[in-house]
């Protein structure tokens, strides 16, 4: 057992993290991934112990999400960046929510509300499946959740989210927020970094472009938002909807695409 | 920001809505469609608070048609007034429902023509009027329908009066967009293109 | 072993029968014969008047088996005065909850068909026993302008043009009333059928304003009015009718 007070390890002495660090992994013990951070015990009373602090838990509050139907379907690309308050609690969050084979959500506001609620919309997505021996309409599992979200009103949800599928009526889209709205549309973003991620797919959108394109276009614009949104980051996942169902395209580090769109060369690697 | 807008015109109703859905600063939608088809005879035109507004115009449009399956004839716009208003005040006190209403129908047993036109607020209040209109516009539109509106214009010089608010509102009012505009009267109810200036 | 499948108003027996609904409609055998005709421009509505007793005092109220609904209903009764009186009360009671909430009169079959949905409540969910009534209902509206219907303890309800409820002879009325309506039959003309109607059911030598209820309700204008015959009024239409009887006949 190893004891680990947090409150004593101070900034002089960071030989002590490295070698507490080192000797877990060496152990090979379970554990607990240590926070990257010279004094835990302040940094957790600096971020949450005032009056302003974010509330505890509260993940994925600033967000870049967007979908859009094109030509050859529906694309769904999101950031990845989990924040609670300055705090970057994560870097690699799914916020695409895959609620049924063929039906897709996106994440934003309460990581915990949409993954709650999505998850539970998925359930009674597969209900009616097997009562009704057919796969729900977009319109009607996204009015599922537009109304037990709208039910809540007032009590504190709080969720943006796109809900996409191709049903019988070929590719949906449709937008529901936790004040109860719920949009059907061509475009929709959400999160702190959608009007960036709009600027970047208003402009670049065509409705007849190749699905290559598309992944582009998804990627491009939620890149830029991260580049400008603080609080969006880490990765970004691409995901495509087309008539037999969802398929992940990419997962790509906010830096490397970065360096790849700006043609960056990575300081430890030596240009070749 | 929303803005609704009905007068009566010789033999119906003309009324008009704002298409857009905003969040904030996004425009997240120019294509909403905030005039209700309640029956052959009947729009609601709606606006007000996120979510609120299709939750409170779809539980009444399903219990207006509901009273015509039970009864096999439809509820009068004057009875579908009262109805709503009804509805309004005795939820204001429990769970209000944030929005303002117009309700515009025909039915031939009515007075003056058959045409009515129902001004309704959030707090439930009702008022019978020849015009009306909701929102900022309201402050533009007022004076300029006091001044123009005659419950006798022709369909057509409803429709240029319609283009002369929207006209105003482009040259005015802080924030305009696209409209909606649909017509009922005794043929019932009719969708007319309509582009206002950009 | 019948008694088995007539304790409960909630049961079938096993020939299908619900007893408790079909002694109701026995009791209302019971009670004075009223008919109802509906003519083109009004609705009669007249009755025997069973309970009359010499000191009675009939001053406290003009009617006992006429009862205004609303501005525009009025029903007669047949059979238990208090069951009746409960439904009366929540007849009034749904016509004015409707007004509060449309702001115009109630639609006379919406009336009709909710007091018999309470009605026929009682020959389903467990209570004592089905309400021992009959009504027949005049109403006026502006989806179909005049009307007559008739409700049993059932719940059943119909539109009728003339109909009797309660009574011994029903079988008599229902025939004299077959076979003397017109269509386009005057109010005039329905007031003397529903006098041939009681003339023929009961016996002659009771007609006359002590064992008779006569109302009707008709159109002045756009408003309806309903009227119900004084004494004097009574005593007067009957004599008339029958020296026209009399003329007829010859």
């Amino acid at each position: 057992m190893i004891n680990i007070d947090f409150d004593n390890i101070e900034q002089s002495q960071p030989t002590l993290y490295d070698t507490l660090a080192s000797d877990v992994k060496f152990l090979n013990t379970p554990h607990f991934e240590l926070p990257p951070n010279a004094n835990p015990g302040d940094f957790l009373r600096e971020t949450f112990d005032h009056p302003s602090a974010p509330k505890a838990l509260e993940f994925a509050h600033g967000t870049t999400t967007l979908a859009f139907v094109y030509g050859g379907g529906i694309i769904v690309s999101v950031d990845s960046k989990s924040t609670q308050g300055p705090y970057v609690a994560s870097r690699s969050v799914k916020k695409v929510i895959e609620i049924t084979p063929t039906l897709l959500g996106t994440m934003a506001g309460g990581a915990a509300d949409c993954s709650f609620w999505e998850r539970e919309l998925g359930r009674r997505c597969r209900l009616y499946e097997l009562r009704n021996k057919e796969l729900i309409s977009v319109a009607a599992a996204s009015k599922i959740l537009a109304n037990i979200v709208y039910s809540y009103k007032g009590y504190g949800l709080s969720m943006g989210t796109m809900i996409t599928g191709w049903d019988k009526t070929g590719p949906q889209l449709y937008y529901v927020d936790n004040d109860g709205t719920r949009l059907h549309g061509q475009r929709f973003s959400c999160g702190s970094g959608s009007t960036y991620a709009y600027g970047v797919l208003d402009t670049g959108f065509k409705w007849d472009m190749n699905d290559e394109e598309a992944y582009e276009l998804g990627r491009r614009a939620v890149y830029h938002a991260t580049h400008r949104d603080a609080y969006s980051g880490g990765a970004i996942n691409v995901y495509h909807v087309q008539k037999d169902g969802w398929k992940k395209i990419s997962s790509d580090d906010c830096f490397k695409l970065y360096q790849k769109y700006y043609n960056i060369v990575p300081i430890n690697k030596p240009a070749n | 920001m929303e803005t609704l807008l009905a007068f009566k015109v010789k033999g119906g109703v003309l009324c008009l809505a704002d298409s857009s859905v905003n969040h904030s600063i996004v425009k997240m939608k120019d294509d909403e469609d905030k005039i209700l088809e309640i029956d052959g005879h009947k729009l609601l035109l709606s606006a007000g608070e996120a979510g609120d507004r299709v939750q409170f115009t779809e539980y009444i449009s399903k219990n207006i048609k509901l009273y015509s399956l039970r009864n096999s004839y439809p509820m009068s716009t004057p009875a579908a007034a009262n109805f709503i208003r009804n509805e309004l005040a005795t939820s204001i006190r429990s769970h209000p429902y944030s929005i303002n209403l117009i309700l515009a129908g025909y039915d031939k047993e009515v007075e003056d023509g058959g045409t009515s036109l129902y001004y309704m607020d959030y707090l439930g209040s009702l008022q019978k009027l020849n015009f009306g209109c909701h929102g900022y516009a309201s402050y533009f539109l007022l004076g300029l329908l006091d001044r123009h509106h005659k419950c006798d214009l022709s369909l057509e010089d409803g429709i240029n009066l319609m283009h002369l608010c929207t006209t105003e509102l482009k040259t005015r009012f802080l924030v305009s967009g696209k409209y909606t505009l649909k017509f009922v009267s005794s043929e019932g109810i009719k969708v007319l293109p309509f582009n206002a200036p950009q | 072993m019948a008694r088995r499948y007539d304790q409960r108003t909630t049961i079938f027996s096993p020939e299908g029968r619900v007893y408790q609904v079909e002694y109701a409609m026995t009791a209302i055998r019971h009670a004075g014969a009223t008919v109802g005709i509906l003519a083109k421009d009004g609705i009669v509505l007249a009755a025997e008047k069973k309970t009359t007793a010499k000191l009675l005092d009939s001053s406290t109220s003009i009617s006992e088996k006429m009862f205004k609904i609303d501005e525009h209903v009025v029903c007669a009764v047949a059979g238990i005065t208090s069951d009746a009186n409960i439904l009366i009360n929540y007849a009034r009671l749904s016509s004015q909850r409707f007004f509060y909430q449309y702001q115009e009169p109630m639609p006379v079959e919406q009336l009709v068909s909710q007091i018999c949905d309470t009605k026929q409540g009682y020959t389903q969910y467990g209570g004592l026993r089905p309400f021992g009534v009959s009504f027949l209902y005049a109403g006026w509206d502006r989806h179909y302008g005049f009307q007559l219907y008739q409700s049993d303890p059932s719940g059943n309800f119909a539109g009728w043009k003339a109909t009797s409820i309660g009574g011994e002879n029903s079988q008599v009325a229902q025939s004299v009333l077959r076979s003397n309506y017109k269509p386009d039959i005057s109010l005039k003309e329905a007031l003397q059928l529903a006098l041939k109607v009681l003339t023929k059911t009961m016996d002659r030598s009771n007609i006359n304003s002590e064992k008779l209820e006569f109302s009707y309700f008709t159109k002045q204008g756009d408003n309806v009015v309903y009227h119900i015959f004084t004494a004097a009024e009574l005593d007067a239409f009957i004599k008339e009718t029958d020296l026209e009887q009399e003329t007829e006949d010859n």
